[in-house]
């Protein structure tokens, strides 16, 4: 069974087929919603919002389109929403690291976690429109043109704001030691 | 380097990523591709770009347990699905023969009105010029001359449906930006 299949068979309020259909999400949406809330409380209620919308609204999605964009620009959406909510000032990704789980090998893990903080750092040193078209293209996996449409920017502005932040990160990321 | 070369960079600088999702024309994937061939300066630049993307793919990204998001999926199937234009029939005739009047007297003037109270059903917020947009962009009436009811209602099924998910989008951008 293909994707659409699942989707077509969720408009008919089949709840297995769900299931099925955002099994494959867990993973690339969590971490999405994590980077973009920056804490890990806030991206499980996050994730159950996201998950709500695509369940009540998947008819409303058109068969043919990428269904990974759509999920994805539901969840961007939801982060952000929270995020309002809350007036915490910040729109995306807090001064908390967030905490995972770690590997059981005691250098791997060092080593991995250490890469993790020095990404963290280096994103968050990245101005919030920068960082913004950086997650959505990268975590999000959205397309330039797909980003552009929902920040209701011209694609050129997203492309250049790329080009920034690929660049800042370049440079930061020069100090760190390569494998 | 060539005042001619520069202008090319620039030029490369500013659609690199949609070189590198393939998304440009045929014809610009392969000016950029001969460009690279040729241009030492922008081909190290791809390439030091290209490594940094690689090295935050590789910095390991959070999981959520595999239980919890199965009752994540449980919750939320428990909501009612948003069904405003799929499922009734006399919705669906209201909207062809709304079309139909619109045919039939020349202009979405006259389907608007009827159009927009079937909407309001939905509780989103619309504007004309989006719906005109949404609903004609996909069923230009001159495009159903002659056409069978049938046709004209599953079109019409579609742009609503479309019309939708645009608004949708539509009212979240509004609302959060
Ligand atoms: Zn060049």
């Amino acid at each position: 069974m293909e994707e659409t299949d699942w989707i077509v068979k969720c408009r008919n309020g089949d709840a297995d087929a769900f299931a099925r259909l955002v099994q494959p999400y867990r993973r690339p949406l969590f971490a999405f919603l994590l980077r973009l809330c920056g804490d890990r409380a806030l991206a499980e209620d996050a994730l159950q919002e996201t998950l709500i919308k695509i369940w009540t609204r998947i008819g409303t999605f058109k068969l043919g389109n990428r269904f990974s964009s759509w999920v994805m620009q539901i969840a961007y959406r939801t982060a952000v929403d929270q995020k309002r909510r809350r007036k915490d000032g910040r729109l995306f990704y807090s001064d908390v690291l967030p905490e995972w789980q770690s590997p059981d090998d005691p250098t791997r893990r060092l080593e991995l976690d250490e890469r993790r903080r020095y990404m963290h750092r280096a994103l968050e040193e990245l101005p919030e429109n920068q960082r913004q078209v950086f997650l959505l293209r990268l975590d999000g996996e959205l397309t330039f043109k797909e980003i552009a449409a929902l920040l209701g920017q011209p694609l050129n502005t997203v492309l250049s704001r790329m080009n920034q932040a690929v660049k800042k990160l370049q440079k930061r990321m020069e100090h760190y030691r390569d494998d | 380097m060539t005042r001619k070369q520069s202008h090319l960079c620039k030029g490369f600088h500013k659609e690199v990523w949609l070189f590198i999702d393939a998304s440009l024309s045929p014809a610009q994937q392969r000016k950029w591709q001969l460009h690279l061939k040729q241009c030492s300066s922008c081909r190290d630049w791809l390439q030091q770009s290209q490594k940094t993307l690689a090295k935050y793919r590789q910095a390991p990204a959070a999981d959520i347990d595999e239980m919890r998001f199965e009752r994540m999926i449980e919750a939320a199937t428990r909501y009612p699905q948003k069904r405003i234009f799929g499922q009734r029939l006399w919705i669906r005739v209201a909207a062809a023969a709304l079309i139909l009047a619109a045919m039939g007297l020349g202009g979405h003037e006259i389907a608007l009105p009827g159009l927009k109270a079937l909407l309001s059903s939905s509780g989103e917020p619309v504007s004309e010029k989006r719906m005109v947009d949404a609903l004609w962009m996909k069923a230009d009436p001159l495009d159903y001359g002659g056409t069978a009811i049938d046709s004209v209602l599953m079109t019409m099924n579609e742009s609503l449906l479309q019309l939708e998910e645009e608004l949708f989008l539509f009212a979240d951008t509004e609302l959060y930006f």
